[in-house]
Parts: structure tokens; C-alpha cells; sequence
């Protein structure tokens, strides 16, 4: 299925997006619209390694305490970020071809180790370390404190 | 619920995932009201929501980590907050 276009509208959304769970303390190794062939529609993908050192349904749940807090975008919400982990299959495809540190990069119809992309990447770095985990995790309870204060 | 109970379902929706279940019960609106009564619930649910049927398969490339399985699992069966507590009560007020 061919990917729809994204609305400019929604790209800038995604880039604030970023900019909020940076501030948030999240600091994500990835950060995405990716369109889901399966579905047929945009989602986007934030890949963090809190997933792992926290679980999803925490880091979820300290999101939604702290929203209110952060200069979301109008249109999106909690509700609009899939997380996934730097481990998984789709990081790993991407990551192994492209290292995008901060900035857009629009992917279309692209075949990246095998799997077939279109996205809006903001920012799609490497596998993290143990430590650097453990910095992240501890940066983002720390924020999560200062926020909810 | 009123298109549930009628048998309607709804067509061209992907089927296979948590929100393609949703859409096709027609309970949008009334996990929509859950949510935002409940921020726990609502983390529940978003993790529930993210889990894939693929991962039913994991292996090197698709790895499932007791972590992941431990925190499904629990965003499931919760007892007070749990996603299937939400629609076991859902389906009793049919």
C-alpha cells in the first residue's frame, strides 16, 4: 500500500512532539512519523530504551501525569506515541542505515534492510549502552519529580 | 455499543490489532471515557494497545523480553485498573 502524504500541519506537530519529551527528560534514541503499511495510516514511533530499564505502562503513566506541564502540540496527545525499544526489529532496520542525531529526514517508498519505509524521521541514533540507559532513566524520574512538584 | 449489539461491524477496518478490536465493537467512545477517568488505566491500555500479534512468534530478530511480557501482562490483568477488568465490566452492561 502506498503511503499517504503527511500533512505539513502534522510533521511540525511531531518535530514539538520531540521537543516536549526532550524536555520531558525522555531524550528518545528515535523519534518518527512512520506510516504503517498494515494499517494504511501514520503513526508516530518513539523509540527509547525506558522501555526497557522502566516498562512501557510506567513510562505511559509518567507521560500522562506530566503532560499537562509540557508545551505539547495542539493535535497530538500521550494517546498518539507508540513506543517501541531501540531493540526491536524496526529500530534496528532503520538505525542499521541511517544515524539522525536531530533535524527531518523524509524516507519514501524505501526498502531499509528489508523493510519497506516511508517516514518523517526527527532523529534516529544507535543502540544504547547499559550506562547511558541508566542515565536516561534516572534524568527522566528526576524531570518527571521536578515537573510533578 | 448500541452497533455492537445490532451485530454491525465495520468495514475496512485492519483487523489483528487492539485497535482494529476497538474499532470493530464499536467501544471507542466508551474507552475513551475510561481513559479519562483513570490515567492508570489509560497507560494500561496504551501498553496493551502497543503489543503486536507478531511478537506471539519472537525469535533473534523479534525478541520478547520478561520485561515486555511481565508489563503486558500486567496492563492486562490488573486487578482494579487492568484492561481485561474494563471489559469484563463492559460486557456485563450489555
Amino acid at each position: 500500500m502506498a503511503a499517504r502524504a503527511l500533512s505539513e500541519h502534522l510533521v511540525e506537530a511531531g518535530a514539538k512532539l520531540l521537543a516536549a519529551l526532550d524536555d520531558a527528560g525522555l531524550q528518545p534514541e528515535g523519534a518518527a512519523w512512520i506510516f504503517d503499511h498494515a494499517l494504511g495510516d501514520w503513526r508516530y514511533v518513539v523509540a527509547t530504551s525506558l522501555v526497557q530499564t522502566m516498562g512501557r505502562s510506567s513510562v505511559y503513566k509518567e507521560l500522562l501525569t506530566i503532560t499537562k506541564k509540557l508545551d505539547m502540540p495542539q493535535d497530538l496527545t500521550v494517546q498518539d506515541i507508540h513506543l517501541v525499544a531501540p531493540g526491536g526489529p524496526l529500530f534496528k532496520a532503520i538505525s542499521g542505515a541511517l544515524l539522525i542525531e536531530n533535524g527531518r529526514v523524509t524516507v519514501r517508498d524505501c526498502i531499509i534492510n528489508g523493510l519497506s519505509v516511508d517516514a518523517v524521521i526527527f532523529r534516529w541514533t544507535g543502540v544504547p549502552t547499559q550506562t547511558k540507559a541508566a542515565k536516561v532513566q534516572k534524568e527522566f524520574k528526576r524531570r518527571v519529580k521536578e515537573l510533578s512538584d | 455499543m448500541k452497533a455492537w449489539r445490532s451485530g454491525q461491524r465495520l468495514i475496512g477496518v485492519p483487523s489483528g490489532t487492539t485497535s482494529s478490536f476497538i474499532a470493530d465493537a464499536v467501544i471507542k467512545d466508551d474507552l475513551r471515557a475510561a481513559c479519562r477517568a483513570n490515567m492508570t488505566f489509560e497507560a494500561y491500555w496504551l501498553t496493551v494497545r502497543d503489543w503486536s500479534h507478531e511478537r506471539r512468534y519472537p525469535g533473534d530478530a523479534n525478541p520478547v523480553t520478561r520485561k515486555d511480557g511481565l508489563d503486558l501482562l500486567l496492563a492486562v490483568i490488573n486487578p482494579n485498573n487492568g484492561v481485561m477488568k474494563w471489559l469484563q465490566e463492559l460486557y456485563r452492561s450489555i
